[in-house]
């Protein structure tokens, strides 16, 4: 069924050729099913209404209302949204450009997805002063907790038209973030929500504009950070939203209800290694660290121990713990599932935080940080940041992609920001290292824990896949940071039974990974865009 | 002579030692093996303080010292372990950084040597009409 698409364009006192070109764009579409609501919003400029009143005449599907006073963004968005007549309405601002299949991919995808989707956005590019198309932002699939940590969706949004009416519409307290406060309130009711992994926009970076110079409304973004702020008000979020350094990203931090009792579960072999010119029993550091640098207090650990580690360490972690101490003795050869289920069967917290014993706390409200994203959201697994000894990121989540698990940008710097800030924002991702995340033991006890087909690599990928295989998400967060010494507690060696194993089990769920994007060159893990494209 | 002649006039007390020494450990061994001879088992106990001394080394400050030494190197190795990280990573980042904008390139503007794919001059035609419609007057 063809879809009548409404595209609502606000217009004010754009340069001639530049609205010319956005309306061409949209007349040009090869869908013919649409109409194209422009408002002028009293520009001052006479090229604007000659270029509207053209439109209109030489094409039925143009309607036009003109303001008599200047309203705003919102009051001639609000217009626009009256006008429509469309199921669905997509929304253009007046300097930027739609590619000329955008509106057609957008009802193809509306046909192969039943009735019930209810907003759809694409991948988008910048065009530049000297008309090059640059920085595509491809996205992920819908990932609600990246909306609240940066309006992630933004061009091209297309909204089910009545959908859009019952929320409200535009509001215009949050003038210059109206779009970003619109899609929250759209999402929040929205039965389904799709992603259309094609350039389908292109927004025009002016001198005026945000696309260009992200100091150029900073009101914007502070309107952005109320814009998430009533949101979580509204779902029942207890959180503060602070605004991060880069433009448009934010922190949501999530206020922990009661005071759950976390489980640390650490298997060790007691071993001792050299970090940072110095002999260190890493399991000893590792909990030393916990208890001198974690503010959050109601901590039991669990630490699963080879009969052949040497007393002083054990003599050692009493003298930490005492009474903290849960102590379970590992009887077997070496294991890491059977190790961890171990421990986590010993386990009484609310909460198992699965934890490698070659790691060190950098961030002191880090558990607080993963407490909260699990107690207040459907997900099922919280992952951190982890630096290697020279502060490179070891852990920013798993990328899974032409059937194999990848660490997301190893190695990087752990202050890079990543394209489109995604490195330094919490996100959802297909799964996340098992060497320290937060997992509530319902959700633990669900998927039976760690697989003991795997006794040494893959069986956090194999435990997080069985997660959201049950509907749960995954999340990552650079706000619980840690050091993991990786490697020097064991062999890391793959072995081809290992990756036969997880290829069978999870095919399909390597090949295509929803939190990263079909345009990233398979073959990496650091967003680089695939050649030739994926669209073409 | 009497040793308050040798010294002007001023006898020799213990503040004035501490005076100009600023603490005991000021003194050279000879002075203390010196005062120490007056009391019994003197010289045994100062024959345990030398070995004790070559123990330790030069002396407790300039052992504090070499502690404080020790700590300084610590935090260079990390601190020099983080730069050269945070080097090794920028690589990284200029790596893909030019890696993305060639794939990028080359979509927008086509090698015009012989092979070039359909795909590439379709894309760029495109967004030659994009710029042409998006140019100001």
């Amino acid at each position: 069924v063809s879809q009548l698409i409404s595209v609502l364009t606000p217009v004010y006192d754009p340069p001639e050729a530049i609205l010319e070109a956005a309306i061409r764009s949209v007349l040009d579409q090869d869908y013919p099913n649409f109409e194209f609501c422009l408002v002028d919003d009293a520009s001052t400029g006479p090229h604007v209404r000659r270029l509207l009143e053209e439109a209109s005449r030489n094409d039925p599907r143009v309607r036009v209302m003109f303001r008599n006073e200047n309203g705003g963004i919102v009051a001639a968005s609000n217009d626009a949204l009256s006008l429509a007549t469309g199921s669905f309405v997509a929304l253009l601002d007046h300097d930027d450009l739609l590619e000329p299949n955008a509106l057609g991919a957008v009802n193809h995808h509306l046909e192969l997805g039943g009735d019930d989707a209810d907003y759809l956005y694409t991948d988008e590019d910048q065009l530049d002063l000297d008309g090059q198309f640059v920085n595509a932002f491809f996205k992920p699939d819908w990932s609600p907790e990246r909306l609240r940590s940066q309006m992630y969706t933004c061009h091209l949004s297309v909204i089910r038209t009545s959908l859009a009416r019952e929320v409200g519409g535009f509001r215009a307290e949050f003038n210059g973030s109206q779009d970003y406060d619109l899609v929250l309130r759209v999402t929040e009711r929205a039965r389904r929500v799709v992603h259309i992994p094609e350039v389908l926009y292109h927004w025009r970076m002016l001198p005026t504009s945000t696309a260009n110079n992200a100091s150029a409304k900073p009101f914007a973004y502070d309107a952005g950070v109320r814009a998430v702020k009533s949101h979580c008000d509204r779902v029942g979020l207890r959180a503060e939203v602070e605004k991060l350094n880069l433009p448009g990203t934010h922190h949501v931090r999530r206020e922990v209800i009661g005071e759950p009792k976390v489980s640390i579960v650490i298997p060790t072999g007691g071993t001792k290694r050299r970090v940072w010119g110095r002999d260190r029993v890493l399991v000893v550091e590792a909990v030393r660290s916990i208890i001198e640098r974690s503010s959050y207090r109601n901590i039991e650990f669990v630490i699963v121990v080879d009969e052949t580690i040497d007393p002083s360490v054990i003599a050692a972690l009493e003298e930490l713990l005492g009474s903290r101490l849960r102590l379970v003795w590992f009887r077997e050869e070496f294991h890491f599932s059977r190790k961890t289920n171990l421990g986590a069967a010993n386990a009484t917290g609310d909460f198992y935080l699965l934890m490698n014993d070659d790691m060190e706390v950098i961030t002191g409200d880090w558990l607080e940080e993963l407490i909260g994203l699990v107690q207040h959201t459907d997900a099922g697994m919280v992952g951190c940041k982890l630096l290697f000894a020279d502060g490179t990121l070891q852990h920013a989540g798993h990328v899974y992609s032409d059937s194999r698990p990848h660490h997301s940008f190893f190695r990087y710097p752990a202050t890079e920001p990543g394209p489109s800030c995604l490195l330094q924002i919490t996100r959802e991702c297909s799964g996340v290292t098992a060497a320290c995340a937060l997992v509530p033991a319902k959700v633990w006890h669900e998927v039976g824990g760690l697989s003991e087909e795997l006794p040494n690599n893959f069986n956090d990928v194999d435990f997080s896949l069985k997660i959201r295989h049950l509907g749960y998400r995954i999340l990552w967060t650079p706000h619980a940071q840690l050091y993991h010494f990786e490697s020097m507690s064991r062999d890391t060696t793959v072995t081809p039974d290992e990756l036969r194993f997880i290829q069978t089990r999870w095919d399909a769920q390597l090949r295509t990974d929803p939190y990263s994007n079909p345009n990233f060159d398979p073959m990496r893990s650091d967003s680089v865009r695939r050649f030739p494209s994926h669209s073409k | 002579m009497s040793r308050t002649d040798q010294d002007g006039g001023v006898p020799k007390t213990e503040e004035s030692i501490v005076a100009t020494g600023g603490s005991a450990e000021g003194l050279t061994s000879a002075q203390m093996k010196a005062d120490w001879a007056t009391s019994e088992g003197a010289d045994s106990l100062g024959t345990e303080v030398e070995r004790l001394r070559e123990l330790v080394g030069p002396d407790e400050l300039a052992y504090k010292a070499l502690k404080l030494e020790l700590w300084r190197l610590r935090d260079t190795v990390i601190g020099m372990e983080a730069e050269l990280g945070n080097v090794r990573g920028r690589c990284l980042v200029l790596e893909r950084e030019r890696e993305d904008a060639a794939r990028s390139r080359i979509e927008r503007e086509p090698d015009t040597s012989e092979g070039v794919d359909d795909f590439i001059a379709a894309a760029a035609k495109r967004a030659r009409a994009f710029r042409e419609r998006g140019q100001h007057k």
